[in-house]
């Protein structure tokens, strides 16, 4: 769910053009955009508050019999409903969705490298900033 | 599944026709013919109401429970903690006595029940009596007709509704979708019996 | 006179609606991307978000071009469409100490587990008003792009370094902080839902706080500290921090808690040396802070009013003030609406002086010829 809503949506439309899935497929919950209320647990007494509420895209769908749900952040209908495809491929075992798994595995594997990535850039600014203190004699 | 989720338009519409049920007890509406046609009409307002806010329980339909839970994120719990409660055949006094009906600072915790109404309103018929409404919103002289095994449920219906202003709300339902509201604030008083023509009294 | 209803003004409210829409969509100047806010004026949106309790920078940038720049605007904006999105669920409690921070100081101590990261923050910068030329900017612009490509060390940050222990778990070590941790685990107060009246709960006044005005909190912290309402401050701010939170969802397939997204957030402690005749003058206690987005100014002031409130026990209105007039839009809502016409109301009160003076000189007549 936290890949980018291109590649979501690119996979999402090869999902949708193997013929066994779009006969199989029914929609639970079509992509809706609404919220969630986002809860924090706070370190001072440990207890719980609402820190607000964040805009999310979410789709639930069955193909046969495994149900596929997707929370993407933003509005986004069309990559809701290509994760919540991928969600509901992922758990399949049948080898007509062979192709598919194998494309959410590497979709997967891409969002985890480039979230790394992009992680690892972001410290390479951060690092310059870091104070080092010279004690004085 | 047999149910799905409303789109915005289609809760609306439910919505309206249960809350002019309210407003004119006793007075029949109707819920859109094309939902009816889809699913257990039974089921629709549910399917409009409640939300990831609300608990709700459909003890006789688990499958139905369940559904509806999926659909619209309402939160299962027991009958007596339940905000919406819907029974496809009339509930046992007990259940009915336990339902919530709210406190007195807040009456509107009390429970909203969803029942299958099977019995036509007219005309009459020896398994069949007359009921007299009253109360606010009332038409003068409206009457309901009802089956003897839903005598009992009145009887206890009211006793739960005797420490005003804390109560339970009704919505019969019939497989039609045909819906009549009965309020708290609504009183039933037993009229004729089997035979005798429905009508003024 | 009777009093007369007023009406009409049809034409000219579309008029002037007209008249908005027109001079904001055509100008001579280039269009205003939604990207060119989100990129170039990050700081207002994250202030925006956070007056209007709703993470979508997307949306918040919308909001601000709509706007022409008017923030308060721009929360109403955002809060009336929140207000037709459905509530689909509720997060996994995220615990704070997941946070990754991207700055992080602490005023407090100077060594801390995991050190001081400036980060990217202007309070390090030199206040000069930039005179540079734009062309002379642009090219600069150029050749930093340039230099950025160029980045060649790519470690990962080390987790200790990117999610330190807090400076207050330091504390506790040192059994130098009040210890408040609860074991019970109450339901958080809902305040889209109830309005929070005094006495609420801690989570009501966290929650309100948390998309409290930022002008109005760093006023009421102002006030506070400069003690017109006899409190005696002594703080010391602890970790000072603009970080990311996940946001966790259970799924509900599978029952796995799933990261839907990261969210950005300031978080700050702030310390409390305490001094009052019945406290515990041997520790510290604490306040939180917690905000979306990155706006330092007010999870400071609110975690300074989070243990003030704590303190003050109910003794005074601070408690009251916080709830119920630090949001901007029911404040400046209120202001605002005396722009409606009082017509009606300001010449019932022109008919009452009326009404009064005749009444005095009636009195005053009879009184003469008595």
């Amino acid at each position: 769910m936290q890949a980018t809503p291109d590649r979501l949506i690119e996979v999402g439309e090869l999902c949708a053009a193997n013929p066994k899935l779009s006969a199989a497929l029914s929609i639970i919950h079509p992509p809706t955009v609404g919220l969630v209320m986002m809860q924090v647990r706070e370190p001072v007494c440990r207890e719980r508050f609402y820190l607000g509420e964040v805009v999310v895209t979410r789709c639930e769908v069955l193909i046969d019999t495994h149900r596929g749900w997707a929370m993407v952040s933003g509005e986004d209908k069309e990559a809701a409903l290509a994760a919540a495809l991928c969600d509901a491929i992922s758990r399949t075992h049948e080898p007509e969705y062979l192709l598919l798994r194998e494309s959410i595995s590497r979709l997967c594997d891409e969002t985890t490298e480039r979230i790394d990535s992009s992680t690892r850039r972001e410290w390479s600014d951060l690092a310059p900033t870091r104070v080092n203190f010279e004690e004085f004699e | 599944m047999q149910l799905t989720t409303l789109t915005s338009k289609e809760s609306t519409l439910v919505f309206r026709a249960l809350l002019s049920a309210f407003a004119f007890p006793g007075r029949v509406l109707q819920l859109p013919l094309d939902l009816v046609s889809r699913m257990p009409a039974l089921c629709l307002p549910m399917l409009a109401l409640t939300d990831i806010e609300t608990t709700m329980c459909a003890p006789d339909q688990p499958e139905l429970q369940a559904e509806i839970a999926t659909i619209t994120g309402a939160r299962t719990v027991a009958s007596r903690d339940a905000q919406f409660v819907m029974h496809d055949a009339m509930p046992t006094d007990e259940t009915t006595l336990n339902l919530h009906r709210g406190t007195t600072y807040q009456p509107e915790l009390g429970c909203r029940l969803v029942l299958a109404w099977n019995v036509p309103t007219l005309p009459a018929s020896p398994d069949s009596t007359q009921v007299k409404l009253s109360g606010p919103g009332v038409v003068n002289g409206t009457t309901l007709a009802v089956s003897s095994a839903s005598a009992a449920f009145l009887a206890a219906r009211s006793v739960a509704n005797s420490r005003p202003p804390m109560g339970i709300d009704c919505w019969l339902v019939s497989a039609t979708g045909e819906v009549i509201g009965l309020p708290r604030t609504t009183h039933i008083a037993a009229m004729s019996f089997a035979g005798s023509a429905p009508g003024k009294n | 006179m009777g009093y007369v209803s007023a009406r009409g003004g049809l034409d000219a409210i579309r008029a002037a609606e007209k008249l908005v829409r027109t001079k904001r969509l055509v100008s001579d100047s280039n269009w205003l991307e939604e990207e060119q806010i989100l990129d170039k004026l990050r700081l207002l949106v994250d202030r925006v978000m956070g007056e209007a309790g709703l993470w979508e920078p997307q949306l918040a940038s919308k909001a601000i071009r709509q706007s022409e720049g008017d923030a308060t605007e721009a929360v109403h904006l955002l809060r009336a469409y929140r207000s037709t999105l459905p509530r689909l669920a509720y997060s996994e409690a995220t615990d704070v100490n997941s946070a990754q921070v991207m700055r992080r100081i602490v005023p407090a101590f100077q060594r801390v587990p995991g050190n001081q990261l400036l980060g990217r923050s202007v309070d390090y910068t030199a206040r000069f008003l930039e005179r540079t030329a734009d062309a002379d900017a642009r090219e600069e612009a150029e050749k930093l792009r340039g230099a950025e490509r160029e980045i060649v060390e790519e470690k990962s940050p080390p987790s200790e370094e990117i999610s330190p222990r807090r400076l207050i778990d330091l504390l506790r070590d040192m059994d130098m902080l009040i210890d408040r941790r609860r074991t019970d685990d109450p339901e958080p107060f809902d305040i889209t839902r109830t309005p929070a009246r005094p006495p609420a709960p801690r989570s009501a006044l966290l929650s309100s706080m948390s998309r409290a005005d930022t002008g109005a909190l760093v006023n009421q912290w102002y006030r506070n500290i400069l003690g017109p309402d006899g409190y005696l401050h002594e703080v010391t701010l602890g970790e000072v921090r603009h970080a990311t939170l996940p946001l966790n969802v259970r799924h509900p397939v599978t029952g796995d808690v799933v990261t839907v997204t990261h969210i950005r957030v300031s978080e700050v402690e702030a310390i409390e040396d305490l001094e009052g005749i019945d406290e515990d003058r041997t520790r510290f206690d604490v306040g939180y802070g917690l905000c979306f987005g990155h706006n330092e100014r007010k999870a400071i002031a609110m975690a300074n009013l989070d243990i003030a409130c704590h303190r003050d026990a109910g003794n005074t209105q601070l408690e009251q003030s916080l709830l119920l007039t630090t949001d901007a839009l029911d404040s400046a809502g209120f202001l605002e609406h005396l722009k409606l016409p009082h017509y009606v109301t300001f010449r019932s009160m022109i008919e009452r002086k009326l009404a009064v003076r005749k009444m005095r000189s009636n009195e005053a007549r009879t009184n003469d010829g008595a």
